[in-house]
């Protein structure tokens, strides 16, 4: 089921709403059942066939979580749940990606357990952090499959700390405030959505597999990839957070206007941040403090002197870990491409003062490298990378397609283009204060919900493009 | 040993000597503290003293200042 669709905003949610908060349920345990019950109905509306791995998967961590508490050899029973965790999870990755590639549609179809790369690293996350002693062990098994299942974040994230989140599964309290804030949230992701990421989509898919005569074509399609990659993915987060806000749970945001970044280091700090600092805990933090990283420092040490051995240490660690964050993604060319262009990019990045010490070049800088980045990203069908060739190489500088299209949608790039950008917090400190900023936000916030309805009703199913992962 | 634990941070961050190092510094304030000089510096600590520093530890510390207190700790507790 998807949050942007008719049958989840009139049907799904006032139900679940409705029975949530019913008067007469006041108990937390009840109201836990309702939740489970909903996002396990909003789990196979999509995926049913696939409902026994979900189920598996939380039993496996669940029990592992329970052992991992009461026996001595706690390194072996948690590096069983590790690889099990992954070997499920590469499995259906790569079967997903087999069956992808025989589907006729330019991008990655959605196949496979839908949101396995989530809930996979939140229960790796879950048992990881009961491993450190960071969390004790959820021991009610209904409280557990909540904390994986809940519909808000299952299937594309944010991923979901079990430790900032279990306290508030015990005991949460929903105010107005939560209500109106969740709300605003919500319809905030569905415009960004419906509005913009839909529209801009159909356009931007139409260049990228239609035929390319000109520089100025080609890059608008990039740029509108972009503005329908962000929009998509922080539309489906913000209304994530929304919907959490709504049933009293506080969920991380995901995205920091990204397009606002300083150098690329800084966009990855930005975009997705859940899965950045997931990798940043569970792979960088054990790698640099394993014995062969150690080693490694050491012997480069004998070699070179410190600085470079750390420098040479760090580039072996950043090509694994882009290779990881790449793969992570789907077993597929463009993938591993897009792990080694980070790879290379961020290591120069690092490593070049030039573009480090000026914050214009450095910005202007990420954007391209950011654009190309996202072009590599949708290349899953485009083996021979024409869209991406065409950037660089074309015929024309300028034609008559390009000017059809800025006549057509330029206010949607222009909406597109400046809200990526913190505007509207600027814009927000200013009239904060004022008497009318109250009845200004709900008519502004339900004007963007009426318009995202009528959109949703003139362009249909749109799934969210990160499904797929 | 509080200024040789700001020598390390400025060695492994290279940052120039009449950069002043604060205790309210934390990673993100400046470009020369990403995740991998974060774990070089955690590294170099613990070699140096001899100390282990756990994830669970990590959790609370949000700052320079907090890190070199907690380093001190250990390195007092363990001897």
């Amino acid at each position: 089921m998807v949050f942007s669709s008719l049958s989840f905003l009139f049907i799904f949610l006032p139900i679940c709403l409705l029975l949530y908060f019913n008067p007469i349920i006041k108990n937390i345990k009840f109201k836990n059942i309702i939740l489970l019950i909903f996002s396990i109905i909003f789990y196979c509306y999509g995926a049913l066939k696939y409902l026994y791995i979900i189920v598996f998967s939380i039993i496996l961590n669940y029990t592992i979580g329970i052992v991992l508490n009461k026996v001595r050899c706690k390194k072996l029973i948690l590096a069983l749940g590790v690889i099990i965790n992954i070997t499920i999870f590469l499995i259906y990755k790569i079967l997903g990606t087999i069956t992808a590639m025989k589907t006729e549609t330019a991008l990655l179809p959605i196949v496979g357990p839908l949101g396995i790369s989530f809930f996979t690293f939140q229960e790796l996350s879950y048992i990881i952090d009961i491993y450190r002693g960071v969390i004790p062990p959820q021991k009610n098994f209904l409280k557990y499959a909540l904390y994986i299942t809940f519909f808000p974040q299952l299937i594309a994230g944010p991923i979901v700390r079990y430790e900032d989140i279990y306290k508030k599964i015990d005991n949460r309290k929903t105010s107005f405030d939560n209500i109106k804030s969740g709300s605003t949230n919500l319809i905030i992701g569905l415009f960004k959505k419906s509005v913009i990421a839909d529209t801009l989509g159909v356009v931007a898919m139409s260049i990228f597999t239609g035929k390319i005569i000109s520089y100025a074509t080609s890059w608008l399609g990039a740029i509108l990839i972009m503005i329908q990659f962000y929009y998509d993915f922080s539309g489906y987060s913000d209304m994530a957070i929304g919907l959490g806000e709504i049933f009293g749970f506080k969920i991380k945001r995901n995205f920091n206007y990204p397009y606002n970044a300083i150098s690329v280091n800084d966009y990855w700090k930005r975009w997705n941040i859940s899965l950045g600092q997931w990798f940043n805990d569970y792979l960088l933090f054990p790698i640099c403090n394993s014995k062969i990283y150690k080693k490694m420092i050491f012997i480069f040490s004998k070699v070179f002197n410190k600085r470079v051995a750390y420098k040479l240490c760090n580039f072996i660690v950043l090509l694994i870990l882009w290779l990881i964050i790449g793969l992570w993604h789907g077993i597929a060319i463009n993938f591993l491409y897009l792990g080694l262009f980070y790879f290379i990019v961020i290591s120069l990045e690092k490593n070049c003062l030039f573009i480090k010490k000026r914050k214009v070049l450095s910005r202007i800088f990420t954007l391209i490298v950011v654009t190309i980045g996202t072009v590599i990203f949708f290349s899953f069908k485009d083996n021979k990378f024409i869209f991406l060739k065409s950037l660089f190489i074309n015929n024309k500088f300028i034609d008559n397609r390009f000017f059809l299209l800025i006549s057509n949608y330029y206010i949607y790039i222009i909406i597109g283009i400046m809200f990526s950008f913190p505007i509207i917090k600027k814009i927000k400190a200013i009239i904060k204060n004022k008497k009318y900023y109250d009845i200004l936000h709900t008519i502004v916030i339900f004007s963007m919900f009426l318009i995202s309805i009528y959109y949703i009703i003139i362009n249909g199913y749109s799934p969210f493009l990160y499904f797929n992962f | 040993m509080e200024k040789e634990l700001d020598n390390i941070f400025r060695e492994i961050l290279y940052l120039d000597d009449n950069y002043s190092i604060n205790d309210s510094l934390a990673p993100g304030d400046i470009v020369e503290w990403d995740s991998l000089s974060h774990m070089n510096l955690l590294y170099e600590i613990s070699n140096r003293y001899n100390i282990s520093i756990s994830f669970k530890d990590l959790k609370g510390i949000k700052n320079w200042g907090e890190l070199k207190k907690y380093v001190i700790k250990k390195t007092t507790n363990d001897s």
